[in-house]
């Protein structure tokens, strides 16, 4: 069994992710996203995921927690240090992302029922998501 | 990529090449949520592999049809777009959606020839 031992990926390859590039993914996602429905509550929570990740990663270079040449995946494979680092600067913009991975399993990969209240909720949480990666207050 | 995956994991249990299990993947290789369908509480367990989270995550160690060695092969193609494509910023070769339709249409395929009729009803 593997592990995953991401701490922190090369950002897109050979081809590192600036943060204007991260802003215009997220945008690109949720045009797609908008045209889904809570109905469509698997896609919703994939793509609020996405989306979610990438304000995730404008936060992370824009407090200088990971360089730009570098992304997070997912919040639930952050070194500890970087989600020490992320739980004192933004615990709720971590806890959003966090939210959103958690929705996977049951929701995406699963049968769990109401799915629909899922995606609302994994919205909810790409909206604190967004809102923190614009605010002022991050750097 | 996460349709093709139910498909997939769909084709290979019934080929017997994982087990039915009520669990559900989660994020880490091999690590199951196992619902509680009264409460709808999750605990975590580790067992052998019922669905696959991605193609060769966990290992099935067990002999698959041919067809759906074939869509594995096509849902790899789309998994690995995720990195540059989606995570990244690489730019979209001119011909490459048409090249990734075809990808998904193969994989669809191949498993709905693997699946009885009744489970591949379009």
């Amino acid at each position: 069994m593997r592990h995953p031992t991401f701490y922190g990926a090369p950002a897109g390859g050979k081809h590192p992710v600036k943060i204007e590039d991260h802003r215009a993914k997220a945008h690109s996602i949720e045009r797609s996203l908008a045209q889904c429905t809570a109905a469509d509550f698997e896609t919703v929570i994939e793509a609020a995921m996405l989306a979610g990740t990438h304000w995730f990663n404008i936060m992370l270079h824009r407090t200088n927690v990971m360089p730009c040449d570098h992304d997070a995946m997912h919040a639930e494979f952050l070194s500890p240090e970087i989600r020490r680092k992320v739980q004192a600067m933004a615990p709720r913009a971590l806890h959003a992302l966090d939210e959103i991975e958690r929705l996977r399993t049951p929701y995406v990969r699963g049968d769990m029922p109401d799915g629909e209240r899922a995606a609302t909720h994994a919205l909810a949480c790409l909206a604190r998501l967004k809102e923190w990666a614009l605010t002022p207050e991050c750097p | 990529m996460n349709a093709c995956t139910h498909l997939l994991n769909a084709a290979l249990h019934h080929c017997g090449a994982t087990d039915e299990t009520d669990s559900f993947h989660s994020q880490v290789e091999g690590r199951y949520a196992v619902p509680d369908r009264v409460t709808g509480a999750l605990s975590d367990s580790q067992h052998r592999p019922g669905d696959i989270m991605h193609v060769g995550q966990p290992a099935v160690g067990r002999p698959i049809p041919p067809a759906v060695e074939r869509a594995c092969a096509a849902l790899k193609l789309i998994e690995d777009l995720r990195e540059p494509y989606v995570r990244g910023n690489q730019v979209i070769p001119d011909d490459a959606a048409a090249c990734w339709e075809l990808a998904y249409a193969q994989c669809v395929t191949q498993l709905f020839t693997a699946l009885p009729p009744a489970a591949s009803t379009r």
